[in-house]
C-alpha cells in the first residue's frame, strides 16, 4: 500500500496546462504551419498556461540558447558539404565508390550509399548530404534500371549516414544539451555509423536480389582504381584532417568544420573548379539552410526548459518504472518513443526535447550517458526516412519531384534494417563504448 | 529610392548573410592558424564567431520565410485544391508572424534590460546590446518578410491566381 502511494505521489500529474498545448502543437503541424513557428507558440503557451516560469525566458533562449562555440559547427558543416559539391570533389569521391565497389552485383547502388558514407566523414549535416549525393547519383540509378521512387528512397537512406557517422550536428547538439563532449561522442559513433551504412548497402543487395533493378556490370580494374584515388587524393584528404584532427584533440569539431571549409575552398580554387565568383550563392543559400535548422534548435530550447520545470523528466522516470522494471522492456519502451517521435517531429527538436527526459529513465536502469547518445541518435535517425516529416525524404523530393509519400513506401525496408541496426546498437553496449575508457 | 529599395528587398539578406558567414570562417581560421604558430588564441575570436553566428541564424531565418523554405508537414497541404492550399500557407504565415511579434516584443526587452544596466562581452568589452540586437533584428526583418508574404498570397487568392510554392531549400 505504502509502495502505490509513494509510486503515484511521483507520477507524472499534467494536467490541461501541458495536454492543449500539444495538442494545439499536433493541429498546427498537420495544418502545415513551418516547424519553429509550431515550437514557438507551444512553448508560449505551455509558459503561459504553466506559469512555472516567466514567458520572458523566451527572449533569453533565442539568444543565450545557440551562444555556443559547438553550434557554429552547424553553419560550417552545411557549408562544406555544399563546398564539396560546387568543387566536384564530391564527384571524385563518387567515381572513388564506383571503381572500389561498382564492379559487385548491385555496384552502383553501393557506390551510392559508400559515396554518402565519404560524405558523411566530411560534412555532419545529412541534409545537405542528401541533396549533393542525390543530384549526382539519382539520374544514374535510373539509368542504371532503378525506379525513380527507389532511388531516391536509397539516397534518402544512405545519407541518414550523414548524422551517423562523425562529425555529426546531431551528436554536437546532444553533447550541448546534456553537457558531454562531442568528440567523445564522435568517437563512440565510429562502430554505429559504419554499421548503419553496411546494413543499408546490404539491404540494397538484398532487395536487388528479388527485383533485379540494376542490371549494370561495370567489372573491377585495379588501375581505374588507382586513377579514381589519385584524381580524388585531394577529396580523401579532407576527412583525414577533420577526423584526424578531431580525435587527436588538435581541433574542436567547429574548429575542424572551419577547416574543412577553407581547406575544400582552396582545394576548388586552385583546381579551378571555382571562383571567388561563386562565392555570393554558396554562401547565401548555406546560410538559408543554417536558417531553416538552427531556428527551430532555438525555439525547442525554452519547451525543454518548461518541460523541466514543470518535472515532466522525474514523473517519466517514475510512470515508466511503475508499467515494468525490466532493462528490457524500459529499453524497447525507449526506443518505441524515439521512432514515434521521429514520425511526428523534425529529429533536431526531438534530441533537444526528448534527450533529458529520456537520459534519467536510462540511468535509472544503469546505461552509460554516451551508449544512451548513441542509442537515441541513431534511433532519431531513422526519423530522417520515416514520413510525413522526414527531411531526406523532403530533400530528395524537392530535388526530384517525387511525392514524398512513394518515396517513403519505397524506403519502408530501410527503416526496418535501420531498426534492427538500433536494437543492436541498445543491448550491446561495447559497440559505442569499446573506444572509451 | 525606388530602385533602392527593390534592390534591398531582393538582396538585403543576401548581404548580410555574406558579411557574416565570411566572418565566422574566416575568424576561427585564423584562430586556428594563429593556435598553432603563436601558440596563442584571443578570447575575443571566439566571441566575434559567437555573435556572428546569433545574427547568421536569425537573418538566414527571414532569409528563408522570403523563399518559403521553412520546413513543414506539407502532406496535407499537397492533397488540398490550389483555394485551400492558399488558405493554409497564409494561416502558416499569421502562425509565424504572431511568434515572431512576441519573440521581437521579449528580445526588444532583453536589449533594453541589458543596455539599462550597461552590460559589455567578456572579450570585447563593448555594449552587449549590439549582440543581443542580433535577435530583434531578425524578427523585424522575417515579420516584414511575412507581411509581404501575406501581401502577395491573398492577392493569389482573391485573384485565384496559384500560390506561391517557394523555392527549392538546395538548388
Amino acid at each position: 500500500m505504502e509502495y502505490l502511494y509513494l509510486q503515484g505521489d511521483a507520477a507524472l500529474e499534467l494536467g490541461w496546462e501541458f495536454y492543449l498545448p500539444l495538442a494545439i502543437a499536433l493541429g498546427l503541424i498537420i495544418a502545415g504551419v513551418p516547424i519553429w513557428a509550431v515550437l514557438g507558440v507551444t512553448s508560449v503557451a505551455m509558459l503561459h498556461f504553466s506559469e512555472v516560469l516567466p514567458l520572458s525566458l523566451l527572449g533569453e533562449a533565442l539568444f543565450d540558447g545557440i551562444d555556443a562555440f559547438a553550434l557554429i559547427a552547424v553553419p560550417l558543416f552545411i557549408l562544406t558539404g555544399d563546398v564539396l559539391v560546387r568543387t566536384g570533389l564530391s564527384g571524385k569521391l563518387l567515381d572513388i565508390a564506383e571503381a572500389l565497389v561498382g564492379g559487385f552485383r548491385s555496384g552502383f547502388g553501393t557506390a551510392t550509399v559508400l559515396v554518402c558514407g565519404f560524405f558523411a566523414c566530411i560534412s555532419g549535416s545529412d541534409a545537405a548530404g542528401a541533396a549533393g549525393v542525390g543530384r549526382m547519383t539519382i539520374d544514374r540509378l535510373v539509368k542504371q534500371g532503378y525506379p525513380r521512387p527507389y532511388a531516391c528512397a536509397l539516397v534518402a537512406s544512405g545519407a541518414c549516414t550523414g548524422i551517423l557517422i562523425p562529425p555529426s550536428i546531431a551528436y554536437i547538439i546532444i553533447g550541448l544539451i546534456l553537457g558531454i563532449s562531442a568528440s567523445t561522442l564522435f568517437l563512440a559513433a565510429m562502430i554505429p555509423g559504419l554499421m548503419i551504412m553496411l546494413s543499408i548497402m546490404l539491404t540494397n543487395i538484398i532487395v536487388n536480389r528479388f527485383t533485379g533493378y540494376e542490371n549494370a556490370d561495370q567489372g573491377f580494374s585495379l588501375r581505374r582504381l588507382g586513377r579514381a584515388v589519385y584524381d580524388g587524393r585531394f577529396a580523401l584528404l579532407v576527412p583525414v584532417v577533420i577526423l584526424g584532427g578531431i580525435y587527436s584533440g588538435v581541433f574542436t569539431p567547429t574548429e575542424a568544420a572551419a577547416v574543412a571549409v577553407v581547406t575544400t575552398m582552396i582545394i576548388g580554387l586552385l583546381q579551378g573548379t571555382i571562383t571567388l565568383a561563386d562565392f555570393p550563392n554558396m554562401l547565401a543559400s548555406s546560410a538559408k539552410v543554417n536558417g531553416v535548422i538552427v531556428p527551430i534548435i532555438a525555439f525547442s530550447l525554452p519547451l525543454a526548459q518548461t518541460l523541466a520545470a514543470l518535472d515532466v523528466p522525474q514523473g517519466f522516470v517514475a510512470m515508466m518504472t511503475s508499467v515494468s522494471d525490466s532493462e528490457t522492456v524500459i529499453i524497447l519502451m525507449m526506443i518505441a518513443i524515439l521512432i514515434v517521435a521521429g514520425c511526428v517531429m523534425e529529429t533536431t527538436p526531438n534530441i533537444v526535447i526528448l534527450s533529458p527526459i529520456l537520459l534519467p529513465l536510462a540511468q535509472e536502469i544503469g546505461m552509460h550517458e554516451i551508449h544512451f547518445c548513441i542509442m537515441m541518435v541513431t534511433a532519431l535517425g531513422v526519423g530522417f526516412i520515416t514520413p510525413p516529416l522526414g527531411l531526406n525524404l523532403f530533400v530528395v523530393s524537392g530535388l526530384t519531384g517525387t511525392p514524398i509519400l512513394k518515396i517513403a513506401a519505397k524506403a519502408l525496408p530501410y527503416v526496418f534494417t535501420m531498426l534492427g541496426v538500433v536494437l543492436m546498437l541498445a543491448f550491446i553496449p561495447e559497440l559505442s563504448l569499446w573506444a572509451l575508457d | 529610392m525606388r530602385s533602392l529599395l527593390a534592390r534591398i528587398d531582393r538582396d538585403g539578406e543576401r548581404w548580410l548573410l555574406l558579411i557574416f558567414y565570411t566572418t565566422i570562417v574566416l575568424t576561427i581560421a585564423v584562430e586556428v592558424v594563429r593556435r598553432f604558430v603563436l601558440s596563442y588564441s584571443s578570447i575575443w575570436g571566439e566571441e566575434i564567431a559567437r555573435y556572428a553566428f546569433i545574427y547568421l541564424v536569425w537573418i538566414g531565418a527571414s532569409a528563408a520565410v522570403r523563399d518559403r523554405a521553412h520546413i513543414r508537414i506539407d502532406v496535407l497541404l499537397h492533397q488540398l485544391p490550389a483555394r485551400g492550399k492558399a488558405l493554409l500557407y497564409l494561416f502558416g504565415d499569421f502562425v509565424m508572424l504572431a511568434v515572431a511579434v512576441i519573440a521581437l516584443y521579449f528580445s526588444i526587452e532583453t536589449v533594453l534590460v541589458s543596455m539599462k544596466f550597461g552590460s559589455v562581452t567578456h572579450g570585447l568589452r563593448i555594449a552587449q546590446a549590439w549582440f543581443l540586437a542580433a535577435v530583434p533584428l531578425g524578427f523585424s526583418l522575417l515579420s516584414l518578410r511575412l507581411v509581404q508574404s501575406i501581401y502577395r498570397d491573398w492577392g493569389d487568392l482573391r485573384h485565384g491566381r496559384a500560390a506561391y510554392e517557394g523555392k527549392r531549400l538546395f538548388d
